[in-house]
């Protein structure tokens, strides 16, 4: 199967670009200006949609190629459109509404399901102009840190 | 090159033998949903993932943490909220008796109820959580560290601070001591207004209205102080949460292969070994012996 | 040409044709035998006029073999059998160690850790006290099992070295009597036989062999320093001698005609060599030494403190333990947890200080300037690329010995199409001599009847 040669990493070679032997369509670069909590020292990341794979993204450290995760666009979530996001945080991205903000959510295997769960209570919420983004923990305690997946893509 | 039997069935079977150790590398995979499952697959990976296996464990030992301080933090809340109620008691008292209409024999009951109030907020302060005494620093199994012995409060605890390791190098105080009790000065007051109304001072009370605020203010900021310790912990807590959850989310990605994938590339890799095993029975049948039937 | 030659030649081509199909036959039975060499009956010699009937092998029938590639062959599997071993060898030994289990020591030092955390949130607890009791005797029994499967997988390595002796032992012999025979007469079977034995023997130690005018072969052993294994009938066995048991087992090499044992380094017997005497041991020495500095630390600090009664100054491990094998926790504290020491003065029943430093020697530099858990963590790192490097050179080797092989095959293996054909052609041969015959005998009788 992979290699640790290949695996999670991002190759940009000519046009064609790579993560984990297949096709990156979309890249994104994205600056956590507070790091990435449990990676405090990370803050330069990549967000790339891949062929045929969607709606998954890979979201990998440009520094430690070797920490990668999956993440979802959190707007394909049903439950997400009751979601508010806190106007400070919104601000301190240099964003003035939700609308111009993109929220994604990190995904995990939940080890007794084997099925994916999301992060809903705390999405990386970024500036997609700037690029400036930040992992909000948001307070309602209703949202989950291991949302069930099934069910939910609109 | 001449070719002979065993170079056609040599050949073949490489084939197959590459074939089939794929297939059990994926069998593996999908049984185990993990693509690094020992260190041999991935030394470099796997020592990476097994650093923070242990951060997960570390993390999870300071949410345990959190959870013991905030019950302690939670309940030095409730004490010392009962304590100040009894301190105000006492300024409204102070007040009464400050006033000079009042009689000396009022002035004697509003000692005894002050009397009664020190008696109380004694047994207040030397409440248990746990079994343990709250109040009395680091001396926990003393049951009684405050004594009234109907004149003076005393003190027998000590000034030691418990600590809950909350992240990595940082330590928060849960308790508050008998001694930072002492120092708002507040039983001082009380037992001066206690003897000033005791002996019909009226101006004497008077005066310890102002001290009595003060006490009552140090009273407050001491519970403030606890507030603030679990405000932090909420704090550490909700991103110890969100680390815990990013780390978890970074080993699914290293250990568990997607099983879609996974299941997509064995099926290809079976389908591929299947057509190489055919080939070669018939590869091997072919000599020219079956010609000359 | 007179009727008689006719009959002479055609009787001398029948029988050269009957040699010829005998030789083929012998092939086609030998297809499946990899260390066969095909023969070649050579007609030219076999027909010729003037070779007389000569019906012994040699001389008329040629043996095909590969000479130098056969020997390239042999040298080369030597790091087949050595990177196989290899890799079975550091496989085990990565199973040993069981990670990343929950009853693997990563997962044991961690919950021993945290229970000292824990006891310190509750210094005065009996409950939280045994716990830390508990998990000491499970830290100290995962040391005390790695210990013992490394050790036993040491003897184990050891029986093979002994069996792997034994059988290059019975090769030697094998090829030393064959030498012997071929000196009264060349025979092409025994040279078969005697390539089997030296194919098996290249794979379980590392040889080089020579091959004398006299049809005797040399083999030997050795890298900078090369050891006669055979020569002639000179042979240099292997003898070996098991210690009695001891923590460090490994059993010990010698040559029967001299020799130093570390000429032995490549084949299934040097990889077993190096595993009972250099990594193994490494592995346990490293096992060790984490096992003694983890008590010794934990005792350092346990010592200062104070527990409940206000002792202070015992041990909560077994003081100078030698290694992984006798680490212990305390037998005091086993019969009576609540000897265990929290506090850091005395009379603070509420003090976990103590308990919380224990615990925090989980991020001190504990051992060799670095953490327990990172000096653990390099030892699975070792192995696993140990395996990872041993799996990717057998692959590799595997593939040249192919090759060498299907060289070898090309030159002296046995093709059924080759040999069917030629089995078609001698038989018509065969068929028209006989028929010679009849008709020179024909031709004799028409002779005969006109006298």
């Amino acid at each position: 199967m992979n290699t640790s040669a290949q695996h999670s990493n991002v190759e940009e070679s000519g046009e064609n670009r790579e993560f984990d032997g297949l096709q990156v369509i979309d890249l994104k670069h994205i600056d956590l200006i507070n790091g990435l909590p449990g990676f405090e020292h990370l803050h330069a990341f990549v967000l790339a949609e891949l062929e045929g794979y969607a709606p998954f993204c890979a979201f990998q450290s440009v520094d430690e190629p070797d920490i990668s995760m999956l993440m979802i666009d959190a707007k394909l979530l049903k439950i997400w459109q009751e979601v508010d996001l806190p106007p400070r945080e919104l601000e301190i991205l240099g964003l003035d509404n939700k609308t111009d903000s993109k929220q994604y959510v990190i995904l995990k295997v939940d080890q007794g399901t084997q099925e994916f769960t999301a992060n809903i209570k705390a999405p990386i919420v970024f500036n997609p102009i700037s690029g400036a983004a930040n992992q909000v923990i948001l307070d309602n305690i209703n949202l989950s840190v291991e949302h069930p997946l099934t069910n939910e893509l609109a | 090159m001449r070719i002979t039997q065993s170079i056609m069935s040599r050949n073949l079977m490489t084939n197959l033998n590459i074939n089939r150790e794929t297939m059990t590398e994926l069998q593996n995979a999908a049984a185990n949903g993990k693509e690094v499952s020992k260190s041999s697959d991935d030394p470099v990976r796997f020592a990476k993932a097994s650093r923070f296996r242990k951060t997960l464990s570390q993390y999870d030992q300071y949410s345990r943490n959190i959870n013991d301080g905030s019950g302690w933090v939670d309940n030095n809340a409730l004490v010392m909220n009962e304590f100040h109620a009894l301190i105000v008691d006492a300024r409204s008292i102070a007040i009464q008796g400050s006033d000079a209409s009042q009689s000396e024999e009022t002035r004697q009951v509003l000692s005894d109820r002050v009397d009664d109030m020190i008696e109380e907020s004694v047994a207040t302060l030397n409440s248990t959580y746990l079994g343990k005494s709250i109040f009395s620093g680091t001396d926990t199994q003393n049951m009684e560290p405050f004594e009234y012995d109907g004149s003076n409060i005393t003190y027998t605890g000590n000034e030691g601070k418990m600590n809950r390791r909350i992240s990595e190098g940082l330590d928060v105080e849960i308790n508050i001591t008998g001694s930072d009790i002492e120092s708002t000065g507040v039983f001082t007051s009380l037992v001066a207004l206690r003897d000033a109304l005791a002996v019909n001072d009226d101006a004497g009370v008077a005066d310890l209205l102002q001290d009595l605020q003060d006490a009552s203010d140090k009273v407050l900021s001491l519970d403030a102080q606890n507030g603030l310790v679990k405000g932090h912990m909420q704090m550490t807590s909700a991103r110890l949460e969100t680390s815990k959850v990013n780390i978890q989310s970074f080993l699914s990605e290293t250990e568990d292969a997607d099983l879609a994938e996974v299941i997509m590339e064995y099926n290809g890799a079976e389908m591929a070994y299947e057509a190489a095993l055919q080939v070669t029975s018939k590869a091997l049948q072919l000599n020219i012996m079956d010609f000359l039937r | 040409m007179s009727i008689s030659n006719i009959m002479g030649t055609s009787r001398i081509a029948l029988s050269a044709y009957q040699t010829a199909i005998s030789t083929t036959s012998k092939n086609i039975s030998n297809v499946g035998n990899p260390d066969y060499v095909r023969r070649r009956a050579d007609l030219g010699s076999l027909i010729s006029p003037t070779s007389g009937l000569a019906f012994g092998e040699e001389g008329n029938i040629e043996r095909l073999e590969s000479g130098f590639i056969q020997r390239q062959l042999w040298y080369k599997t030597q790091f087949v059998g050595r990177h196989q071993t290899d890799e079975m060898v550091y496989s085990q030994i990565e199973t040993v160690f069981n990670e990343p289990t929950s009853s693997g020591l990563s997962s044991m030092m961690g919950e021993f850790w945290n229970s000292w955390n824990d006891l310190a949130n509750d210094p005065d607890s009996n409950t939280a006290k045994a716990i830390v009791k508990d998990k000491g005797v499970l830290l100290s029994n995962t040391f005390n099992q790695l210990a013992i499967d490394l050790q036993t997988m040491q003897r184990e390595v050891g029986d093979d070295v002994g069996d792997t002796a034994d059988k290059v032992n019975t090769l030697l012999n094998e090829i030393k009597t064959i030498n012997e025979t071929m000196g009264s007469g060349y025979s092409y079977d025994m040279a078969d036989a005697r390539d089997a034995a030296i194919s098996k023997l290249s794979k379980l130690i590392n040889i080089s062999v020579t091959e004398n005018s006299d049809h005797k072969v040399n083999i030997t052993t050795g890298g900078n320093t090369l050891v006669p294994l055979v020569s002639g009938d000179f042979i240099n066995e292997l003898e070996y001698h098991v210690p009695p048991f001891q923590e460090n087992y490994a059993v010990e090499l010698s040559f029967s005609e001299g020799g130093p044992s570390s000429a032995i380094s490549g084949g299934i017997l040097g990889s077993l060599l190096e595993a009972q005497e250099s990594s193994i041991p490494s592995y346990l020495q490293q096992v060790d030494a984490l096992a003694v500095a983890i008590s010794r630390e934990v005792n350092e600090v346990h010592k200062s403190g104070f527990n409940l009664a206000d002792v202070t100054g015992l041990d909560f491990f077994n003081p100078d333990v030698s290694g992984a094998a006798s680490m212990g926790v305390h037998e005091d504290i086993i019969d009576d947890p609540m000897l265990i020491a929290t506090s850091d003065a005395a009379s603070e029943a509420g003090n976990g200080n103590i308990a919380n430093t224990i615990s925090d020697l989980q991020n001190d530099y504990g051992i060799n300037g670095i953490k327990f858990s990172d000096y653990y963590n390099s030892i699975i790192s070792e192995v696993g690329s140990k395996v990872q490097e041993a799996s990717f050179l057998r692959n590799s080797q595997e593939m040249v010995v192919a090759t060498l092989q299907n060289h070898r095959d090309s030159i002296s293996g046995v093709s059924l199409d080759e040999e069917m054909s030629n089995l078609i052609k001698y038989e018509q041969a065969y068929q028209a001599a006989s028929r010679m015959i009849s008709v020179a005998d024909e031709l004799i009788q028409t002779v005969l009847n006109l006298i």
